[in-house]
């Protein structure tokens, strides 16, 4: 790998590192602060219910070295919102047993609440780690909509419900993303789910994919126009947006459409998200060279 | 009007007195099917239609119900039609009319082809094949009632000590001769200590019915929970969704101190995996959501509505043969003041214990992503599985690297066909099917089987035809075809069999 332009900073897949208020949330769990957590929580539910769940998926993932964050949530399990977190990290971290009392907490919460866009969405995230079948990851998303109807992480976890290993079929994944698309409003960062569909399906090709299965150019047109109409209006979720900018500028970068690309690199800065960058490690060295090239020439503009 | 606890002829009756109207009455008699054996199930339907079956007819309508642990014999009419239905009925139960029996069998066997089993296999794994786990057999043992045995149950079980007399209408029963035989209470048929690891399930792919039982203690709050289950269960499983075309929940009583709580629905096919998450999801609101007082309003109202006054006099008759003493507004469940009194804690507190106790027979999917535990099934085989071998005090098969056993003294019934084939079914629920024809067995196996198994829990069945009966294995077909000749074997048993078959 040649080496990065040291003007051009790092891809930085952290969401509590892109946006400051995630990394005082997290600060605050680290710390065992739950008051100051659930009040940021509540703080964010209010400004948009998909935010919240990205927010809880932050502090899934947090570390906690010395188990204050482990030791405040059992203290607090009186809370709801603190059980739907301790679920939370039970299902991103904990073994098969700390899975299933994840759920248990969590089809309580959905009966205490059925209207928590959050336990749905853990919920469809528990169906798809325990391969239930798609039925029922479609039932658990019929009820997630019914709570917030334009959840796109909640999209993007029944489509990889959706997929073969599932019992599913990539066509049908495509189609519900397609549809996804076309039924989502301008800005929306549903439009996104396409890109990471036929990302996702040629990943599953193996290491023996091609890269020119990728360049199909009425597919790639497909991409384009989801891009475009992504672009026509700001995206409604601020975290989203890394998620949604990141499965075009790769899919984009990788099909050959490097200008393309380039803009939505050059959108996300320094950010990029996590998964979907992680998951073309193979391809970083071109599609570095894309990034650098749009965040230098976004900074002569 | 209350209740009125009395006797009738020296036997313990109650009475809801009414000032005018028609007449409703008759008897409840402690015994049902789970008092029964599996070989002979169906004896007391038996019993209870040949009951019936002198009377004259048209004169008036009655109406006969075998359940669990009671039967209800039943007419409406005027006071001196009633009381003339209990007195002939009783004197028919010391003479049972015997020439009735076969008539009364072939109605019985084309009845249980209809009849559905509430419960089902839950119920076998909760008790076995014996007292209460019987709910999910069929009438197995029809073809064995004879008159001698319809006779001696009748005697055993249908006397004036083992009965309760029933009344709801103007006059007074006292006077009502009752020409019963003596005879003692009989005890409740056996409950096994309960199961551990509930809530458990079992996958039975083969059925589109998802089935929920769960021993509660029974109370008001146990019966609205039903009848919330009920309302729930319809209205997201079939009006919602339309994942199942019938769903529902219903309360029975089993004995004094518990009741069972029984959910069912059958799945669309295709719909079973997101039925299956409804229902957990249905059952976790009633656990963890406050019912809200409009739902607990309209629950008891339809509780109420239901339950006649002929339903709660018949509650008492029965409370008192299951040793439990009705207060005067009768039974616990349908109390209207109870059940006023019951509030959304009380429901909460009903639906964990019926989680707690809670057996699950769902089509698809599981329920080990809920938290629920796997319940191991009674095994069974003998058919292309294993070869099944007779032991000195039983009969095992290798299954799926374990082994199923049915003791010759624990056997609740052995069906033993004229082929030569026999199914064992242990009181545990084991079944092993032993094959002579299909499977490599011991020369003398069938026979040592028959030598050691209860005549009384045999149940015969004519040899079946060849597509009924599974193929032979290679080598076995190879001698067959050789011999053309019964072997001795099969004719030593054939004679023997057949002076025990009912005359057809």
């Amino acid at each position: 790998m040649r080496p990065m332009d040291a003007s051009v900073p790092a891809p930085q897949g952290d969401l509590a590192e892109i946006f400051p208020e995630l990394g005082v949330l997290r600060a605050h769990a680290r710390d065992g602060d739950l008051e100051a957590v659930l009040e940021l929580l509540e703080v964010l539910r209010a400004r948009d219910v998909v935010d919240h769940t990205v927010a809880v998926l932050v502090l899934a993932r947090a570390e906690d070295p010395d188990g204050t964050l482990g030791q405040a949530l059992e203290e607090h399990d009186d809370d709801p919102t603190v059980r739907v977190l301790a679920a939370a990290r039970g299902l991103t971290l904990g073994d098969s047993t700390a899975r299933v009392t994840a759920e248990a907490s969590l089809v309580r919460r959905c009966a205490e609440d059925p209207g928590n866009p959050t336990a749905w969405y853990l919920r469809l995230v528990a169906a798809r780690d325990a391969r239930l079948p798609a039925g029922e990851a479609l039932r658990r998303h019929d009820r997630l909509q019914a709570a917030a109807s334009d959840h796109v992480p909640g999209r993007r976890v029944l489509l990889e419900c959706l997929r073969p290993r599932g019992g599913g079929s990539w066509e049908g994944v495509l189609d519900a993303a397609t549809s996804a698309s076309e039924h989502a409003p301008d800005g929306s960062d549903a439009h996104a789910l396409l890109a990471a569909t036929y990302l996702a399906a040629w990943l599953a090709q193996g290491p023996d994919r091609s890269i020119a299965s990728l360049r199909v150019p009425g597919v790639i047109d497909d991409i384009e126009r989801a891009a475009t109409r992504f672009a026509a209006a700001p995206c409604p979720s601020r975290y989203g947006w890394v998620a949604a900018h990141t499965d075009f500028a790769v899919l984009l970068g990788l099909a050959g459409r490097r200008a393309s690309s380039a803009g939505h690199f050059r959108a996300l800065g320094a950010a990029v998200d996590a998964r979907t960058w992680s998951s073309v490690h193979e391809h970083h060295a071109d599609l570095l060279t894309i990034r650098e090239f749009a965040l230098a020439e976004g900074r002569r503009r | 009007m209350s209740l009125v606890r009395t006797e009738v002829a020296g036997v313990p009756a109650v009475h809801l007195p009414t000032t005018g109207g028609t007449c409703s009455g008759g008897l409840v008699f402690r015994v049902g099917w789970a008092d029964e054996t599996l070989a002979v199930r169906g004896l007391t339907h038996v019993v209870g239609h040949l009951a019936l079956a002198a009377l004259p007819p048209g004169e008036v309508h009655h109406h006969l119900d075998v359940l669990a642990n009671h039967t209800v014999l039943r007419a409406d009419g005027t006071f001196e039609e009633v009381s003339r239905f209990v007195t002939e009925v009783c004197a028919t139960l010391r003479d049972l009319p015997a020439q009735h029996l076969d008539t009364e069998k072939s109605v019985l066997s084309a009845e249980t082809v209809h009849d559905r089993p509430v419960g089902g296999r839950t119920q076998q794994l909760r008790y076995g094949a014996r007292g209460y786990g019987l709910s999910a057999y069929p009438e197995l043992g029809l073809s064995e009632v004879d008159p001698d045995l319809v006779r001696l149950w009748a005697t055993e079980t249908f006397t004036r000590d083992n009965v309760v007399v029933w009344f709801r209408g103007p006059g007074s029963p006292e006077t009502i001769p009752l020409p019963l035989p003596d005879g003692m209470r009989q005890p409740l048929p056996p409950v096994p200590e309960p199961l551990a690891d509930t809530p458990a399930f079992f996958v039975s792919p083969e059925s589109d019915v998802l089935l929920v039982t769960a021993v509660v203690p029974r109370s008001a709050a146990a019966v609205l929970l039903a009848e919330l289950l009920d309302t729930a269960l319809d209205a997201s499983l079939r009006e919602r969704t339309g994942y199942c075309t019938r769903a529902g929940a219903q309360y029975d009583v089993r004995d004094g101190e518990d009741a069972t709580v029984v959910v069912r629905a059958h799945c669309v096919p295709g719909r079973r995996a997101e039925a299956v998450g409804e229902l957990v999801d249905q059952l976790a609101r009633l656990r963890w959501a406050p019912v809200d007082s409009a739902a607990l309003t309209t629950a008891r109202t339809a509780v109420l509505r239901r339950r006649g006054e002929v339903d709660h006099v018949v509650a008492a008759a029965r409370d008192l043969l299951l040793s439990r003493h009705p207060r005067e507004d009768g039974p616990v469940e349908d109390d209207e003041r109870a059940l006023s009194a019951v509030g959304s804690r009380d429901v909460a507190a009903a639906a964990e214990a019926f989680h707690a106790s809670a057996l699950a027979q769902v089509p698809e999917m599981g329920l080990a992503w809920a938290g629920w535990h796997e319940a191991l099934l009674a095994a069974s085989g003998g058919d292309a599985e294993g070869v099944p071998e007779v032991r000195a005090d039983r009969v095992t098969v290798r299954h799926g690297g374990l082994t199923a056993a049915v003791r010759f003294d624990a056997v609740s019934a052995m069906v033993a066909f004229d082929d030569g084939g026999r199914w064992l079914v242990g009181e545990d629920g084991t079944e092993i099917r032993v094959e002579p024809g299909a499977q490599s067995l011991a020369a003398d196996a069938v026979e040592r089987i028959d030598a050691a198994v209860d005549v009384a829990r045999v149940v015969h069945r004519p040899a079946r035809d060849e597509d009924d009966r599974p193929p032979p294995p290679p080598e076995v077909a190879a001698a067959a075809a050789a011999a053309e000749r019964p072997s001795p074997l099969a004719a030593r048993l054939l004679g023997r069999l057949r002076p025990r078959r009912p005359e057809a």
